[in-house]
């Protein structure tokens, strides 16, 4: 059906007229009814070959091979970002009977229901009627998906269809793929950072690495035994949902378009490089049950991941929220309980997960101990200071050190402007207004150090520093307060799954070395169960369930708690 | 009530004319000097309008600044020429001719532009900063100082410029010249704060701001140190495109003959004089028009270079 | 509907705002009307109190301030005074009998520009954000720019020398006190509704061709590019309805500037409308019409603005839907 050979894209510089290449050498063929999964940290080019396949390269040239297809073979895609992937001046049902039209369907009306059933739309008359911005993430995401089965495809390209959604959405959405292709027969190409996903849903992996196949089999194996070192790596990175254990992570950052070193491109960071990588590129050749670009692919399968230290002796309580509400007015008046009757309590040293799907209020009830969100009703006591229930600006600034904030997207949580070391220096400067020039230095070295970050850094600004750089400076932004309580508002959902092990292997080193508490907002179990002590399960704004991480997750008692972990698990590898 | 401001002094505005000539002939040296900006004049640079914004500023500062020195004649100086009376034809002695009252009119057009580069240079600082200021206050103030803030501004963003500086003028007479500065400005800074509002609402919203009041900095640190820097880019650009536009505003006033003095030469007052002349003296009415022209296009197309080299949406900057 | 009620309300709020501006400005000025018109005739007190008494001036401050309130609502703008104390003098008309004219001819000049300009000047944004950086797109765009930064007298100016008094096909400027039919109008008005058209297309033209090059760029438009809708259907019907509404709040908002534009040039052609009615009463301190004329400049500002956001309510389901 689709046979891509040697396929180069990129650009050309606009001065220099440099040629830069996003995807280099990409073989690539599927037949009918298969379905081939693409994985990749961000920037691997994973959509720029989707597009390439549907033929739609906006700005980009074909540099080098062939995409070759049966005659006027049908493609679809489906973009990322289905919010704004629709027209949203359009009602749903225009938009669908236009494609119809111009795909030269008949029965217009009909198709356009049948489509709507099809991809298990609820109501579909009604949703016809509607506005893109009407509906909601998962709906829109299937509305895009009818669109592109309207011209009845031979071949679907699905980029990144699950980001958006929450966990049960996910595998409806996955189940629903099968289900069409069963029926349609088309061939399917998803792409994904996600290697749940992956797993569930096809059969066949290729997984990028800078623009290039680095490995490309059967997905078990793939996932059960990679034999590329990135791909292990890769692998060994995500967190575990059935044992407590610690992700690995990959230092370094992946080379970007144009920077790409000679030879192998993982070279820099593969721990079994030698000088024959940095020269030679490998080619994508078989090697034992899959095709592997390395020169030394691993064969033995071994585990290293380590276990997380459980909190020590001699814990005192640290904080306690008491039947705390919080309310807001909606418009025309109604009330919203965005938290309902919510009590926690924590002790020193300890890391307390909050879990809870999008719109529970996990943020809010942060948002409530930092002081930044009125609350109606209950009481919150930190232990020593008495002006804790008070707004922020209104409390003592002994007490404001004691809490510190850190948030979900490193690149909007620090000030573009300020240089590292000026990020770092405002809260020294805050909390310790005496601080002579030297001390202030030596603290921000300090910390530094403690985030594994380097001198170098200091002069740099956020936008020259990688996801997982910027991460790891918010973080050393909070603890140069020394805080007795740091707030993690969903700090790893932004990163590579990589970065995102960095991180949470940071989260222990530091609370074994610092002693703070933490409180986690999540909404990934298995991020919960790798570091987490204790766990609440929020829903509606309630709490579902809560005690120790470990009975939770083995034993759930609600049926929320189940179903969660029941999603979950439908879809991690 | 007092009148705004005392009649427009020429002598004054000469004064400020020279400080911004000098001030913008330093910062043009200094531009191409200090490796950070010339990078940024070397991003402006690659856009054509840019490009061309430029080349017309660089041209009317050289002009501006060394112009009266190469020029033997005073622009005030009235020849006598025997028979020829006045409109003396371009020549040797006098390049662009001479004007009704046979004054040298290259000096003229040479020095025609200081009333109103001055008065618009501290018109639009006197916008930007009080619009931006405010801008950026009110993002950081309660819901309802700024719903309440905001109508009010929506109002008096309604009044026609002109016409209020018209009305004011009729009511206090003898309220000419420096008094665009304050009214005109008053106005303009109204367009500066929605823009700039509308801009910095959107860094509020962003995490370190959030991160900067959790950490229980007071509203006017978060203002100067987390929301200003972050807006400066906005700012510079409206500074420059209102400055355009209030030197379109000054020649427009100024061709009312609320501006300046009569003796003194004004590019607005000279297209308004030889208006009738458009078709006969050719050369006594192209140059004051080039001049203003190519000054207003100078600064507009830098700010759209500038806007375009710092990847901002021009948009919301226009002409309000 | 709350949506455009609250519109409503607000220009409203505005409205009010804006008069009570000219009012204060108009009674905070040194002296009062009557020292002023009697300035130049004998210091006499009793005159002076005859002609306060005659205009309400002698009343409590609130008082004058309610009374000329409820005048401009039913459109009694007070008096254009030649002779401050006999108020029943030939030459002392009603402000409202003198603005009328000029406001009729204003409205004429500036609709009939708007319904050339606007749709030229979208139709050439549109242009010009499909050909975007070719050269096309370059000679339209500049040559527009070049409008915009050439003061309007000097257009105005230029346009006279070549149409009027080179070619010889109208008249420069006009000649009387107001237009009585529309074959004079027709004769005077080519040339302002001219200068008027090229002063605003710049503007729309330029919001057009980003909000368009906006939305072409857009997911939206890709994902009707990749579903195989043909290029014609994607412009006009995907991509339009999200680019026109900022286009036309944004356009309605530089009319201030263009209502400054009309004052220029009605004076250059000698157009009798409110521009020129502003200059005349500025020049012959008459303060109740010059005070009036600014107000309904403004009054006509906040019109525009009302009736582009009701029209892009209409365009922009979205904004419908939320009503
Ligand atoms: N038109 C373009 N011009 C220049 N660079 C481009 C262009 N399109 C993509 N790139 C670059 O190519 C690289 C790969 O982009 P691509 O969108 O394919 O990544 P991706 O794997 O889909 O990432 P993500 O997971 O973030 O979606 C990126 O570094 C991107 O910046
Ligand atoms: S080729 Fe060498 S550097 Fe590249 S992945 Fe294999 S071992 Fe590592
Ligand atoms: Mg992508």
């Amino acid at each position: 059906m689709l046979d891509i050979r040697e396929l180069s894209v990129g650009y050309t510089e606009n001065i220099s007229g440099r040629k830069v290449e996003i995807l280099s050498r990409v073989n690539l063929s599927i037949a009918g009814g298969e379905t081939l999964g693409l994985v990749g940290e961000s920037g691997s080019g994973k959509s720029t070959l989707g597009y390439a396949i549907a033929g739609h390269l906006s700005g980009l040239e074909i540099q080098n091979g062939s995409i070759d297809t049966k005659e006027n073979p049908r493609i679809a895609l489906v973009q990322q970002n289905a919010g704004q992937a629709l027209t949203p001046t359009m009602s749903i049902g225009r938009q669908l009977n236009e494609v119809l039209k111009y795909a030269q369907v008949k029965n217009r009306t009909e198709k356009a229901f049948e489509l709507m059933e099809g991809v298990r739309l609820p109501d579909p008359k009604s949703l016809m009627k509607r506005l893109p911005h009407q509906l909601s993430g998962g709906q829109q995401q299937r509305v895009l998906i009818a669109l592109a089965l309207a011209r009845n495809p031979e071949i679907l390209v699905l980029d990144e269809p699950t980001t958006a959604l929450d966990a049960s959405t996910k595998e409806t959405l996955l189940e629903l793929l099968a289900a069409l292709q069963k029926s349609q027969g088309f061939a399917m190409l998803i792409v994904s950072h996600d290697l749940g996903i992956i797993r569930t849903a096809c059969a066949e992996t290729a997984v990028m690495y800078a623009g290039a196949f680095v490995e490309l089999g059967n997905t078990e194996k793939i996932i059960k035994g990679g034999h590329h070192p990135y791909t292990r790596a890769l692998v060994e990175a995500l967190p575990h949902i059935e044992e407590r254990l610690l992700p690995n992570a990959i230092e370094g950052t992946p080379p970007k378009p144009g920077a790409r070193p000679e030879g192998c491109a993982f070279a820099p960071r593969c721990l079994y490089a030698e000088d024959k990588c940095r020269h030679a590129v490998p080619p994508l050749a078989p090697a034992q049950d899959t095709k592997v670009a390395c020169f030394f692919p691993l064969v033995d399968l071994r585990k290293t991941s380590t276990a997380v230290p459980e909190p020590g002796e001699g814990k005192e309580r640290l904080l306690a929220v008491n039947n705390i509400s919080v309310q807001f007015k909606q418009h025309g008046g109604q009330i919203f309980k965005a938290l309902d009757d919510v009590s926690i309590s924590l002790n020193t040293g300890e890391t307390l997960g909050i879990i809870g799907e999008s719109g529970s209020g996990k943020s809010t009830l942060l948002r409530c101990l930092a002081g930044l969100q009125n609350y109606s009703a209950g009481e919150m006591i930190l232990e020593g200071a008495e002006d804790f229930d008070r707004p922020v600006e209104k409390r003592k600034r002994a007490t404001q050190r004691r809490l510190q904030m850190v948030f979900q997207n490193p690149s909007t949580a620090l000030n573009p402007n300020h240089t590292i070391e000026r990020i770092l220096e405002i809260p020294y400067a805050l909390y310790e207004p005496k601080s002579s020039r030297s001390e202030r230095s030596n603290a921000i070295r300090r910390e530094l150090d403690l985030v594994r970050l380097t001198d170098q850094h200091l002069i740099k600004r956020p936008r020259e520093l990688s996801g997982g750089e910027l991460q790891r400076v918010a973080l050393a932004r909070g603890l140069i307060a020394r805080p007795d309580l740091l707030l993690l508002d969903e700090i790893t959902s932004a990163l590579d799954v990589s970065v995102q092990a960095a991180v949470l292997d940071l989260l222990v080193k530091i609370q074994r070395s610092v002693g703070c508490a933490m409180i986690l907002v999540s909404h990934d179990i298995a991020v919960m169960r790798s570091i987490s002590h204790k766990l609440v399960v929020l829903k509606n704004g309630r709490i579902v369930e809560a005690g120790l991480t470990e009975q939770i997750l083995s034993h759930p008692k609600e049926a929320y708690t189940q179903s969660l972990i029941k999603s979950a698990k439908a879809i991690t590898a | 009530m007092m009148a705004f401001l005392d009649p427009i002094s020429y002598y004054l505005a000469d004064k400020i004319y020279y400080l911004v000539c000098t001030a913008m002939f330093i910062t043009m040296v200094g531009l191409v000097v200090i490796k950070p900006s010339r990078r940024l004049l070397g991003r402006i640079w690659r856009h054509w309008n840019g490009r061309v914004g430029l080349c017309f500023i660089a041209a009317h500062i050289l002009i501006s600044v060394f112009g009266p020195w190469l020029i033997p004649h005073d622009p005030y100086t009235q020849f006598d020429l025997g028979e020829i009376a006045r409109y003396y034809p371009p020549g040797l002695e006098f390049p662009l001719g001479t004007d009704d009252r046979n004054r040298d009119f290259l000096a003229r057009v040479v020095s025609g532009g200081r009333a109103a580069i001055a008065v618009t240079c501290l018109t639009a600082i006197l916008a930007i900063s009080w619009g931006a200021f405010a801008g950026i206050f009110l993002t950081l103030m309660p819901r309802w100082v700024d719903g309440v803030v905001m109508r009010i501004v929506d109002a008096l963003i309604s009044v026609p410029w002109l016409a209020f500086l018209l009305l004011a003028m009729t009511l206090f007479a003898g309220a000419r010249g420096f008094s665009f500065v304050p009214i005109v400005g008053f106005f303009y800074s109204l367009a500066v704060l929605r823009v700039v509002r509308a801009h910095a609402t959107t860094i509020v919203a962003l995490d370190y701001v959030t991160a900067a009041r959790a950490r229980g900095h007071r509203i006017s640190w978060i203002a100067f140190h987390e929301v200003l820097p972050n807006c400066r880019d906005v700012i510079l650009v409206e500074l420059a495109m209102r400055w355009t536009w209030l030197l379109l505003a000054f020649a427009v006033a100024s061709f009312f003959g609320l501006m300046v003095e009569i003796p003194a030469p004004d590019w607005s007052l000279m297209i308004a004089s030889s208006r009738t002349l458009f078709l006969s003296y050719p050369y006594l009415f192209w140059p004051p028009v080039i001049m203003l022209s190519t000054l207003v296009i100078g600064i507009n197309f830098t700010a759209d270079g500038l806007a375009k080299a710092i990847g901002l949406d021009r948009r919301a900057a226009d002409m309000v | 509907m709350s949506r455009l009620l609250s519109r409503l309300i607000s220009a409203l709020f505005a409205a009010w705002l804006v008069a009570t501006l000219v009012f204060v400005a108009v009674s905070a000025r040194p002296g009062d009307l009557c020292t002023t018109m009697l300035d130049r005739e004998v210091a006499d007190i009793q005159k002076l109190v005859d002609c306060r008494a005659i205009h309400g001036l002698d009343k409590p401050f609130l008082t004058q301030y309610f009374n000329w309130l409820s005048g401009m609502l039913v459109g009694d703008f007070g008096r254009e005074l030649r002779d401050p104390v006999k108020a029943e003098s030939r030459r002392n008309r009603n402000v409202s009998d003198v603005i009328a004219p000029a406001l009729d001819a204003t409205l004429r000049l500036g609709l009939i520009s708007a319904m050339i300009a606007i749709p030229l000047a979208m139709i050439l944004g549109i242009a010009s954000a499909l050909m975007r950086n070719r050269w096309s797109d370059l000679a339209i765009s500049t040559t527009l720019i070049m409008f915009m930064t050439i003061p309007e007298f000097a257009i105005a100016t230029i346009l006279q020398g070549i149409f009027a008094e080179w070619l010889g096909w109208t008249p420069a400027v006009f000649f009387g006190s107001k237009i009585s039919n529309s074959s004079q109008f027709w004769m005077i008005a080519p040339l302002p509704i001219a200068c008027l058209s090229l002063l605003m297309m710049a503007h729309i033209q330029r919001l057009m061709r980003s909000s368009m090059i906006d939305a072409l760029n857009s997911d939206f438009a890709r994902t009707a590019r990749l579903n195989g809708i043909p290029r014609w259907r994607i412009i006009l019907l995907h991509c339009l309805p999200s680019a026109l509404p900022p286009t036309i709040s944004l356009s309605a908002l530089t009319v201030g500037y263009l209502l400054s534009g009309v004052t220029v040039i009605e004076s250059v052609f000698n157009y009798p409308g409110l521009g020129r009615l502003l200059l005349n009463s500025l020049y012959d301190q008459q303060t109740y019409l010059a005070a009036a004329v600014v107000l309904i400049l403004a009054l006509m500002y906040i019109a525009i603005n009302f009736v582009a956001d009701v029209i892009s309510m209409f365009v922009d389901p979205r904004q419908r839907g939320a009503a």
